[in-house]
């Protein structure tokens, strides 16, 4: 029998390494996969998916990119039950309560006069101010009435953790839906790869606001510091989530010329930026947990 | 206190983790019950040593379940802490969340005003109104030819003339439209069951009226009426349903419609926009009468259920390629195939020319509108101007194909009284559909005040202090038990003055049941509308007789008094015609043999009558009740060459 393997050791790191790289890859054939099929049954157009079938489209990514994350917090690995509860709430919760939200406020009107820019007035509200502060708040409010009392929330990787799986999990219906929604008009491997790169920004965006949720929770700062921090992370994240669909929809669409893939790359940028920045500052936090093996 | 003061966040969270790891998965199983006695003797107890040693899938699951509780219970007390006023965290997170919130909402009020659609002023032809500002151009909207009746093409319209009747289309969305038309005011008062015919020939079959009320629109009457009806938004593209609003009114001189078409929401929307700012310049003219709503005074249930008996009788011409309304009255269903009762000058103009088409609508209820089912021809109606009775029946639907009582809900025919007895002060019930009823059916209760004077063509009326008015021409008087006794015919204005004192009084003529007589015994004979047979008269003219056969010979009486009927018409069916399909319209096709009696009632029949067969026989008599006898006639090849099967026949006073 192998010796455990110790909190904290080259060979766990290693293990790690290993473990997220096969799960990007993973991520990566998911989508040449779905490519591939296209290729062979010669799916040229827009294909009309089942329930279940946009189901495991939307999930499959979401469940990737969930164990990805998770691999993320390698010095006091939180509870995979609290993690996979922590996901559940996201997209059954947190995802309809903004949904539902978002359509009190602003819903669907006839022979409404939108802005005819991109970027106009109309269009940044709607993108930055409603949907987006009301998708972040709402996965804000999910952590934080939840798992944020539990003794497991114990450092401020923590709030990363969490917050991207409420993402992941609020991804999962966002992505549900619009493939259902768009019934008949998604063309597979554009589709399949939307769904990762919107997964990915979806937890992206929360990891930041996870952050902050992290910090504001240990610091030794005032209350009113906290609320700035959380006020600025809370409304940080409603921006870059308004100003990613508004791009996103700009590049997509171009008068009456739709290029998907335009605005798969300009997400998949966009998500990997912000991920990246998450990651330096999961760097960052990682360094000063006080559960590594060299903590003071 | 200081931050550094205050307790930890996950302190109390961590405490509660405490007291709650007593009850932890890692332990129940042992301490719900001691643990098994190992006894080699005892068969059981190894048995039991495996289960502990291995436990089972149940085992499991049931210690898994046994920590769900717990698990419930510890986040429920997290939950309540962290929203509770203990817990040091909750304050300032508050506010984070409420303006959040505060910022989201003001944002979804401040969206809902950045899209709302700029609007500008229409005005044209007296009507003012605010519309949406971005709308494509107005064009004319083309004019529809009529469904029922051939209709020459419509000369152009000069611009600036009316009627105006164009179209603005939505630039976000080609299926929303908004029409205005404005035109010469109706020439029948009742605007709503013009309107409704309007828009029921124009969209065909799938139209279907959803609800209509009159509102007060800018100190005028304005009629809102929805409805649904099918269009393909292309050529080849699937039918869809679409929804309309219509918003029309009248003053003086015109008539005013504004109709919104789109999907339900648009139509809302739009409505809410428009319909605040609709004016017309002038505030002359009747205002749109709301239909009734209840019934006043009671009615007796027989009376009440000659409601559905009773129809309204819309007469429509040709006006410049367009089909509409001339007129209305009532009419009184008097045969379940369809035939109606009404009065001749309902169907002809001042010209005594007959009026292009008739429709026939039925009755819904009391509170609601009767609904446009069929229509018809006077032309090949059955017109009596000397008693000023006409009796009518449907041919075509409304989208002009051959129509049959089949295709709609059953017709009950109003039942008659026997007797022609008229006593001053006896009640009775005129029904109808009056103007002023504001197109529903009306029940109007009075008395006889004046009896009819068979003798007097022109006196021939029941006089009635019930109220009989415009619309209510054609329609049914009934007495208590719902027995038709009469036809609502005419009313008349008395003026009187003494000294200071102008005195108006009303009184309603009723055309007695009585004189209807020929034409309901075409009700019962048997008919269909013929273009060009609209002569009461019951004779063939030229049919063609058998060379040999039995000449037969009969005697017709009174069934009561035994005294001879002069004029009664007995006619004998070629063989294989059944009573069922007689039509009076075709008697020259469907009679063998027929002949009149004469003042003693001696009646022989001009043709000779072909042995052997059996036939069916009718005989109409004026003022008698028809009799049809299915089979009712048998010859022998043996048969006496000049024979009477019957020796006299019986008629019923009708």
């Amino acid at each position: 029998m192998a010796p455990p393997i110790p909190r904290w050791s080259l060979r766990r790191a290693r293990l790690l390494v290993g473990s997220k790289l096969a799960l990007v890859g993973g991520l990566l054939l998911f989508v040449a996969l779905t490519w591939v099929i296209e290729q062979v049954l010669a799916l040229h157009g827009p294909v009309r998916l089942s329930p279940p079938l946009a189901l495991a489209i939307a999930g499959i990514p979401a469940s990737l990119w969930l164990a990805f994350f998770y691999l993320q917090d390698r010095y006091e690995p939180e509870p995979m039950h609290y993690v996979f509860g922590v996901f559940l709430l996201g997209g059954l919760v947190a995802a309809p309560m903004a949904d539902f939200v978002i359509y009190q406020l602003a819903p669907p009107q006839p022979l409404a006069q939108h802005g005819l820019g991109p970027f106009a007035l109309d269009r940044v509200v709607h993108a930055t101010l409603i949907v987006g502060l009301a998708q972040e708040l709402c996965k804000y409010v999910a952590v934080r009435y939840t798992i944020y009392t539990s003794p497991e929330f114990d450092e401020p990787m923590d709030g990363v953790v969490y917050m991207m799986s409420v993402g992941t999990g609020f991804a999962v219906w966002v992505n549900y839906h619009r493939l259902q929604d768009l019934g008949g008009t998604v063309y597979l491997s554009t589709g399949a790869a939307e769904v990762v790169v919107t997964t990915l920004a979806h937890a992206s965006f929360a990891g930041f606001l996870g952050y902050v949720l992290g910090r504001a929770k240990f610091t030794r700062r005032g209350p009113v510091s906290r609320g700035v921090l959380l006020f600025g992370g809370l409304f940080g994240a409603a921006a870059i989530n308004g100003q990613f669909a508004l791009v996103e929809g700009w590049l997509t669409t171009r008068g009456l010329a739709t290029s998907p893939w335009k605005g798969v790359g300009y997400a998949a940028a966009l998500a990997i930026a912000v991920f990246a920045l998450l990651m330096l500052f999961v760097q960052r936090l990682l360094a000063t947990s006080p559960f590594r093996k060299d903590a003071p | 206190m200081t931050d550094d003061d205050k307790p930890s966040d996950d302190a109390p969270a961590r405490a509660d983790a405490a007291v709650s790891a007593d009850a932890s998965p890692a332990t129940p199983a042992a301490s719900a019950s001691p643990a098994p006695v190992d006894d080699p003797d005892d068969p059981s107890a190894s048995s039991s040593m495996t289960a502990i040693d291995e436990p089972t899938f149940a085992d499991r699951a049931w210690r898994r379940a046994q920590t769900i509780g717990p698990a419930v219970v510890d986040v429920t007390r997290q939950v309540a802490y962290a929203l509770g006023p203990a817990s040091p965290y909750h304050r300032h997170d508050f506010i984070v969340i409420a303006l959040a919130v505060a910022v989201v909402a003001a944002a979804g009020f401040g969206h809902r005003h950045m899209i709302e659609p700029t609007v500008e002023t229409f005005q044209s032809r007296g009507l003012t109104m605010t519309r949406p500002a971005i709308w494509l151009a107005p064009e004319e909207v083309p004019r529809v030819a009529p469904r029922l009746v051939p209709a020459p093409s419509p000369r152009p319209r000069p611009p600036g003339e009316l009627p105006y009747h164009v179209v603005y289309t939505s630039t976000l969305d080609p299926d929303v439209r908004m029409e205005v038309r404005i035109e010469e005011r109706p020439p029948w008062s009742n605007v709503i069951a013009s309107l409704e015919l309007d828009r029921r020939t124009r969209w065909g079959e799938l139209y279907a009226a959803d609800a209509s009320a009159v509102h007060t629109i800018g100190r005028h009457s304005w009629l809102r009426t929805s409805f649904r009806y099918a269009f393909a938004p292309g050529k080849g593209d699937e039918p869809r349903i679409g929804h309309a609003t219509e918003l029309a009114t009248v003053d003086r001189e015109r008539l005013y419609a504004v109709t919104l078409y789109g999907s339900r929401r648009s139509v809302a929307r739009l409505v809410a926009t428009i319909e605040p700012t609709l004016r017309v310049a002038s505030l002359t003219g009747m205002p749109l009468v709301t239909t009734s709503a209840r019934l006043q005074p009671r009615v007796p249930p027989p009376v009440r259920a000659a409601f559905d008996r009773t129809v309204m009788v819309v007469v429509a011409d040709v006006v410049d390629g367009q089909l509409r309304a001339i007129g209305g009255g009532s009419g009184a269903i008097v045969g379940a195939e369809g035939s109606v009762l009404t009065t001749h000058h309902l169907l002809v103009d001042r010209e005594r020319r007959p009026h292009a088409v008739f429709i026939i609508a039925r009755a819904r209820g009391v509170a609601q509108p009767p609904e446009l089912v069929c229509a018809g021809h006077p032309t090949a109606s059955k017109l009596w101007p000397e008693v000023d009775l006409a009796l009518i029946k449907c041919d075509v639907d409304l989208d002009g194909r051959p129509w049959t009582p089949r295709q709609s809900a059953p017709w009950p025919a109003l039942q008659r009284r026997a007797g022609t007895d008229w006593t001053p002060g006896q009640r009775l019930w005129v029904l109808g559909f009056p103007d002023v009823g504001g197109g529903a059916l009306t029940v109007s209760q009075g008395a006889v005040q004046g009896v009819p004077n068979p003798a007097s063509e022109d006196d021939n009326y029941v006089k009635t202090d019930a109220t009989i008015t415009h619309g209510n021409s054609g329609g049914p008087v009934v007495d208590d038990d719902g027995n038709l006794i009469g036809i609502a015919s005419a009313f008349r204005v008395q003026t009187s003055v003494r000294g200071t004192t102008v005195q108006t009084t009303t009184s309603g003529l009723v055309r007695p049941i009585g004189l209807a007589g020929t034409l309901l015994a075409i009700v019962r004979a048997g008919w269909l509308p013929r273009e060009g047979r609209t002569s009461v008269e019951l004779e063939p003219t030229a049919i063609e007789a058998e060379a040999e056969g039995v000449r037969l010979s009969t005697r017709v009486v009174a069934h009561a008094s035994g005294q001879p009927i002069p004029g009664a018409l007995l006619m004998i069916l070629r063989p294989g015609v059944p009573a069922s399909a007689v039509d009076i319209n075709r008697l020259d096709d469907l009679v063998i043999a027929w002949g009149r009696s004469g003042a003693d009632g001696e009646l022989f029949l001009k043709q000779p009558v072909p042995t052997p067969g059996t036939f069916t026989v009718i005989v109409i008599a004026d003022r008698y009740s028809p009799l049809i006898g299915d089979r009712a006639l048998t010859l022998r090849a043996d048969t006496a060459p000049y024979f009477d099967p019957w020796g006299e026949v019986r008629l019923d006073p009708d």
